[in-house]
């Protein structure tokens, strides 16, 4: 090894914790787009790959029933593969000592044969045997969650009568990865589950034996899906069909999809600002670096090594500490990809997590950070080669300082000398000064955005389910019912209030956009469900007109005033005009509202509704339970309040994780910015606070002067950090602004004080242990130097 | 100078202190707040329900014969005495002393039906004015507040089934009349047609009214006593409401009954007149069984209000089960439940204080408040577990 | 200000002061047993060549250092026995010192550098009169980097006497100024040690800086040599180099 190499090494271990930190952060900042990626990639892998096995279809088609010969037409469309017919139903589920409603989504499978499409994955016991026409499948999720096993028995409550089953096994289908009951946002395993069943069983329940009312076709590659669907769609029009669509609006696909966008962004931005403070640090050690080292460059190159032999030198320092990092974050960020992929797939039930971690993405991650970091401290190590020898060779001109703002304004009286001393040196170096302020405020910003999301999804929850609904439970039944409905269900015995519901599935068509919705039925001066407007004030439905979510109207580019066109996709299936009256602020899910009676005159099918919100007695809850489950024109019950109990755990489980990563690397950051910056400023100041130290100044009252820069520099970044914390918030907020939800970006006031205390906690970590090197301020040596 | 140094220390650390205890100082929770006050409470029960014509009449053929087209249409006026149908006898057959014996009978059988439903009659007018002076006499003891109210609603019932009766007998005794003459035409008939060789017999209605229905247009054959049209008087209607039969139980005659939604604008006062006594089984719209009772109910708005309205139309009654007009009253959403119990978030000093409530009768927005809670107190409404005792709170205002 | 000066009173007394430096396999001995008396208001100049131990010598008299034997009384304290906080109160309360290189705070100006120092002691004078004595009344809000090296070292006198130290230690006050400059700051030193009648001790390489002592202490190799007695003082202004 040259001797260079060795002064390398030496220098290296000279500046070890400084280099340390910022190793950290750089190892943070590849840790997290190392585990992003790695999450992201193995995610996508494992679900195309479960698609590909369990046969996920590619076209998905419902309808109110076509006899089973249809189902050969549609097999004859070109480019069509496989087609399944099968017959699907909700229905209810009695679980012996469980109260709460459930509700199930069944499907039939054949018993025969294996499915062309939709193949289900088993993970303990059998699919439904051929001679045993009782048996079923159920959902995994639901069956875990619910203590369920193979040959246990279960009562499926469907077309109004009650059949107990045996379950012959638990397992999952690629078409249910996302596990969304019907009028729900959210998963809830608890309260849904999905159940397959032989199709002569189900058929016969339903009336439907040699007929279908859904089918789901699989597409040979190359085919134009538009053109199937819009052939499917012809075929199946006269039977009643809902109008076909392709993986992009399946819901369950839909949602996963999101997810993994969601990661995706995460994987972009977080690294990028660790990355951006690193280099920031690495620019300012570096040149310091370059600085105390002025002489010795002066020599070597007065001893002829080149300007570029002087430059590769102290690049090779900084590509050290980088690759440290990189290192570092790389194994961090694999052994977390694996953790946070094998949460997501327990999360949404995949049956297997096949790990991912590329090497080009790897290396892409880990080349990126090198490249920003040899970048960043270009400028120093380019000032280090280019030095003239003689120059170098010149004692450094004392700094030139001057009265500080302050002190002109008048407050000069108000501080001391040593507040004096330390005014005068930040104004003096306004860029060093402002990057440590804003390096500290982004781990500040980091900190809070932990914080904010947690309160934002707590003020979705508030705003959705206490200020939109207040019902208890939610009723929809499978037919839509006149008004004894309601008087029935008000005299169910501990039912206080009851507001009907009415909701048809539309297109909805501007120009040249559409989007498939629900057009719902509102009741003006409604207790239970309200619409809100974007100040969250309860807004009464007009009497005519359509009423659409903000989002739904910004996609779909109409304002209150224009018109747009309403299809309807069952029933009387005619296409109107209506005027939009107003626009509506919800943050779940999107749709279309239409004040009650105005909506049935539109569908001209009478006075019908499709479903009832209820106020319920909280002590007669277990008897209305029962009383709807007993009655077979109930199809779905879903109550509230559980459901969004369940919701604030899974959604709060992930908040913590990410607030604590978010919690950990901000705290990363300012512990690195703040100790390269404590240890730069007594590097440079060594001399003054020795001379101090000789003046008879004590060992406390220099590290106040020294620690007090530091003070002015965090709590300076700390308004700015509420500043960026909200900021960076809002940013991410955009891009998750989906029509499946939107999170509104709101602080509570808790969530300042939390980041302040954990940057000032952090800094002062990173003071002390900066501070102690002040005891080792030698204090003779200082007399007798120049500088 | 030091002085002014340490004060500016402690100054900062003083804004400091103040703006972290703010920042974690617990945010008041923003809620919707509504007034206990006083006014009225009216437990209901509602049920959807259907005019009928109170007295309605089928005009049968009286003998077998051709019966000729029937040129009346649903919801055409008839008078008494007029023509419906014009029955042509089938062309042979034989006379024989049997028959004519018969139409003799039925003749005779008539007129005594016609007696009783005359004697009927005088019973049912002589129950109707002692029911109806009655019900005078409670109702000005009542306006001095010296009978229960119940007493009165009592004298109302059964001085409107009085009359009731009494028309029904009316009604009865005019029918019985008009059986008698179509009798003795019929008879006449029997023993005329021999004398000529066709006759017609024409059936005439008994009653004045409009046509309800039609049991047959075209001319055809016809049988005796098959139905030909039903007459009804449609500006006498009552109102039927198949109850639950646990609410049937609740009800009693005279209560006032509000009737709403039946197309015209305003509401239409009625009190029930009669509980039958036997109920029926019907499949909700849910589809389980429940029992039925059918409750009789009498128009008392006068029939300018309520002219429009026909046989079978629909309505909805609206049972009057209690009514305060004057409560302690507050929305029934601000209520939930505390052991058996219930109970309120009352706003003190803008602060959530639970407070055990006592509940009387439950109307369909309020609920009677027996204690608990005094007139002007704020209250939450839709309360939720973000608030706990003590917790303050703010509301848009 | 003359104050009552007891000339027969020493202010320092080193007995047997010896100190040893281990560089790895090198052995270097600074001071080899040093024996000194300081008293009041006395000028001692240090002289002797480089690596003859002055410098480490001053250095524990100000209780920067500590000796590897022998010891040091100021008054009726043993320094050499006291710890690191106790040396701090002796350097606070009782000691000026003046640098070769000045050593100002390069953020603070004149004034603000004398200050920092008479606001942790008992009864200084004020800045700005400290700042008078030594002649630069009109240079108080100047910086460092605004004043000539010679103004500098008078800041750094000024500071080191404004708490009225009752010892004023300069290890080669001039050694960075030339001979005009250096007289200058001289006569500033001699101005104080009249009017404080501080005891002061100069390090010095020049031999002509000795002659304005009351007594010269040469050393060499660590041990002194000789200590000479100048019967007259010269002024400064008189000295050339």
């Amino acid at each position: 090894m040259t001797a260079l190499d060795k002064k390398l090494l030496r220098d290296l271990w000279d500046i070890r914790s400084q280099a340390l930190a910022i190793a950290l952060v750089i190892a943070s900042g590849v840790a997290t787009s190392v585990m992003s990626l790695t999450a992201l990639d193995s995610l996508r892998v494992s679900r195309d790959t479960y698609y590909r096995e369990n046969r996920f279809p590619d076209v998905f088609a419902s309808l109110q029933r076509a006899p089973s010969s249809v189902a050969r037409r549609l097999a004859e469309i070109p480019g069509v593969d496989h087609v399944e017919a099968r017959v699907v139903s909700p229905a209810k589920i009695e679980l012996s000592g469980y109260e709460e409603p459930i509700i199930a989504a069944l499907v039939s499978v054949p018993v025969d044969r294996l499915p062309g499409v939709d193949r289900l994955f088993i993970r303990r016991g059998r699919p439904v045997d051929v001679g045993r026409l009782d048996q079923i499948v159920v959902s995994d999720a639901f069956a875990g969650i619910h203590g369920l096993s193979p040959g246990d028995r279960l009562g499926i409550i469907v077309n109004g009568r009650r059949r107990m089953l045996t379950i012959s096994g638990v397992g999952a289908s690629p078409e249910h990865i996302y596990q969304i009951a019907p009028g729900s946002v959210f998963p809830d395993f608890e309260a849904f589950a999905i159940v397959w069943m032989a199709r002569e069983t189900l058929a016969a329940a339903l009336d439907l034996e040699g007929s279908f009312n859904d089918v789901a076709l699989a597409v040979r590659p190359g085919a134009s899906v538009a053109e199937i669907l819009a052939q499917v769609d012809e075929i199946l029009a006269p039977y009643g069909g809902l109008g076909a669509y392709d993986r992009g609006n399946q819901l369950s696909h839909r949602y996963l999809s999101e997810e993994l966008r969601q990661l995706r962004q995460m994987a972009t931005m977080f690294p990028a600002i660790f990355l951006a403070v690193a280099t920031f640090l690495l620019n300012v050690v570096a040149n310091r670096l370059v600085g105390t080292q002025k002489e010795q460059i002066a020599v070597l190159k007065a001893f002829g090594y080149s300007t570029g032999a002087i430059g590769w030198h102290y690049l090779k320092i900084v590509l050290a500490i980088a690759v440290l990092g990189i290192l570092a974050g790389t194994a961090l960020g694999a052994q977390l990809g694996k953790e946070l992929g094998e949460l997501y797939m327990r999360f949404y039930k995949l049956p297997y997590l096949v790990l991912v971690i590329s090497g080009p993405m790897v290396l892409t991650a880990g080349g990126l950070s090198a490249l920003a970091v040899a970048l960043g401290t270009a400028m120093a190590v380019r000032r280090a080669a280019l030095m003239a020898p003689a120059e170098a060779m010149r004692p450094e001109p004392p700094a030139r300082y001057r009265t500080t703002v302050l002190e002109r304004l008048g407050f000069g009286a108000w501080l001391s000398p040593a507040s004096r001393m330390i005014a005068r040196d930040l104004e003096r170096r306004p860029a060093k000064t402002a990057l440590s302020i804003v390096g500290v405020a982004l781990a500040g910003g980091i900190l809070m955005m932990g914080t904010i999301f947690d309160d934002s999804f707590a003020a979705l929850v508030e705003i959705e389910f206490r200020l939109a609904q207040r019902d208890d439970i939610a009723v929809t039944f499978v037919e839509p019912r006149g008004i004894e409905v309601l008087s029935e269900l008000r005299h169910l015995p501990g039912v206080l209030r009851v507001e009907p519901l009415r909701a048809v599935p539309v297109r909805l068509r501007a120009g040249h956009r559409s989007y498939r919705t629900q057009l719902e039925g509102v009741n003006p001066a409604a207790e239970l469900r309200r619409l809100l407007d974007h100040r969250h004030r309860p807004l009464d439905p007009p009497a005519t007109g359509v009423m659409l979510d903000d989002f739904l109207g910004g996609y779909l580019g109409v304002r209150p005033g224009d018109t747009i066109t309403v299809e309807e996709l069952t029933g009387r299936r005619r296409t109107r005009t209506v005027a939009v009256a107003a626009l509506v602020r919800r943050y779940l899910g999107v749709g279309a509202y239409m004040e009650i009676s105005a909506l049935n005159r539109h569908l001209g099918e009478g006075i019908v509704f499709s479903g009832a919100a209820l106020a319920v007695d909280a002590r007669e809850k277990d008897a209305v339970y029962a009383a709807l489950r007993s009655r077979p024109g109930v199809a779905g019950v879903v109550v509230r309040d559980a459901a969004v109990a369940r919701v604030r755990e899974t959604m709060g489980n992930n908040m913590i994780v990410f607030a604590i990563f978010a919690s950990l690397f901000a705290a990363t950051i300012a512990f690195g910015v703040v100790y390269n910056y404590a240890r730069i400023s007594l590097a440079e100041r060594s001399r003054e606070l020795a001379s101090l130290r000789v003046l008879g100044f004590t060992r406390r009252e220099i590290s106040a002067i020294l620690l007090g820069e530091l003070g002015v520099v965090v709590l300076a970044a700390i308004p700015l950090a509420l500043v960026i914390g909200r900021a960076l918030c809002a940013v991410m907020m955009v891009g998750l602004q989906t029509d499946i939800v939107r999170i509104p970006v709101v602080v509570d006031r808790d969530s300042y004080a939390y980041a302040t205390a954990i940057i000032l906690a952090s800094t002062a970590l990173s003071a002390l242990v900066a501070r102690r090197r002040l005891h080792e301020l030698d204090l003779i040596g200082v007399l007798k130097t120049r500088e | 100078m030091k002085k002014k140094r340490r004060i500016a220390r402690w100054i900062a650390l003083a804004v400091l202190a103040a703006g972290v205890g703010y920042s974690f100082y617990p945010q008041a929770v923003t809620i919707e707040v509504v007034r206990v006050d006083r006014g009225a409470v009216r437990s209901a029960l509602e049920e959807a329900g259907r005019t009928r014509v109170r007295n309605r009449h089928v005009v049968t053929a009286p003998v077998a014969g051709t019966a000729g087209r029937i040129a009346l249409e649903v919801g055409d006026t008839v008078v008494a005495g007029q023509t419906i149908v014009t029955l042509t006898p089938p062309m042979a057959l034989p006379l024989d002393a049997r028959q004519t014996e018969e139409a003799g009978a039925r003749v005779a059988a008539a007129r005594a039906a016609l007696a009783v439903a005359g004697e009927e009659l005088a019973a049912s007018v002589v129950a109707a004015e002692l029911a109806a002076a009655q019900r005078a006499r409670l109702e000005a003891l009542a306006a001095h507040e010296q009978v229960a109210a119940e007493a009165v609603q009592t004298a109302v019932g059964a001085a409107l089934q009085g009359a009731a009766r009494q028309r029904a007998a009316a009604f009865a005794v005019e029918v019985a009349r008009q059986e008698v003459a179509a009798a003795e035409a019929a008879a006449r008939w029997s023993s005329e047609r021999v004398r000529r060789n066709t006759t017609v017999l024409e059936v005439r209605s008994p009653v004045a009214g409009r046509v309800l229905a039609r049991f047959r247009q075209s001319a055809a054959p016809i049988q005796a006593g098959e139905p030909l049209v039903e007459i009804g008087d449609t500006a006498d209607l009552e109102v039927v409401v198949d109850l639950l039969s646990a609410d049937a139980v609740v009800v009693f005659p005279g209560m006032p009954v509000r009737l709403l939604r039946w197309g015209g604008g305003e509401v239409l006062d009625a009190r029930v007149r009669l509980i039958e006594p036997a109920g029926h089984t019907r499949l909700s719209a849910l589809g389980v069984e429940e029992q039925r009772v059918p409750v009789v109910l009498d128009f008392t708005s006068p029939l300018s209000q309520y002219e429009r309205l026909g046989d079978s139309f629909r309505v909805e009654a609206n049972f009057t089960l209690w009514e305060g007009p004057d409560v302690l009253r507050v929305t029934d959403s601000a209520l939930f439940r505390r052991g058996d119990g219930w109970a309120a978030f009352v706003v003190e000093e803008g602060r959530a204080r639970a407070r055990a409530v006592g509940v009387g009768h439950r109307g369909e927005r309020f609920v009677e408040i027996l204690d608990g809670l005094r007139e002007g107190e704020l209250v939450i409404v839709h309360p939720d577990d973000r608030i706990a005792e003590g917790a303050r709170v703010t509301w848009a205002p | 200000m003359p104050v009552t000066l007891h000339p027969s009173v020493a202010v320092f007394r080193i007995a047997g002061l010896t100190k040893r430096y281990d560089m790895g396999e090198v052995v270097v001995y600074a001071l080899r047993g040093i024996d000194l008396e300081v008293f009041e208001g006395e000028i001692v100049v240090l002289l002797g060549p480089s690596g003859s131990g002055k410098s480490t010598l001053l250095n524990i008299v100000g209780g920067l250092d500590t000796p590897t034997s022998g010891a040091v009384w100021y008054r009726d304290w043993e320094l050499t026995r006291a710890g690191d906080s106790e040396l701090t109160e002796y350097r606070r309360r009782h000691v000026g010192f003046v640098f070769q290189f000045y050593n100002l705070i390069p953020s603070l100006t004149a004034r603000e550098n004398v200050a920092i120092v008479t606001e942790i002691a008992d009864a200084p004078m004020a800045a700005e009169d400290a700042l008078e004595l030594v002649g630069l009344k009109d240079r108080l809000d100047h910086f460092p980097s605004q004043l000539s090296g010679g103004q500098q070292q008078r800041v750094a006198i000024a500071r080191a006497v404004a708490k009225r130290p009752a010892v004023l230690l300069c290890d080669e006050p001039t050694g960075a100024l030339d001979s005009a400059t250096g007289i200058v700051v001289l006569e500033a030193l001699a101005k104080v040690n009249r009017e404080l009648g501080t005891a002061t001790i100069i390090i010095t390489h020049n031999a002509d800086i000795a002659a304005m002592a009351d007594r010269v202490v040469l050393l060499s190799d660590g041990i002194i040599h000789e200590i000479r007695r100048n019967e007259t003082k010269k002024a400064a202004r008189d000295l050339h180099w």
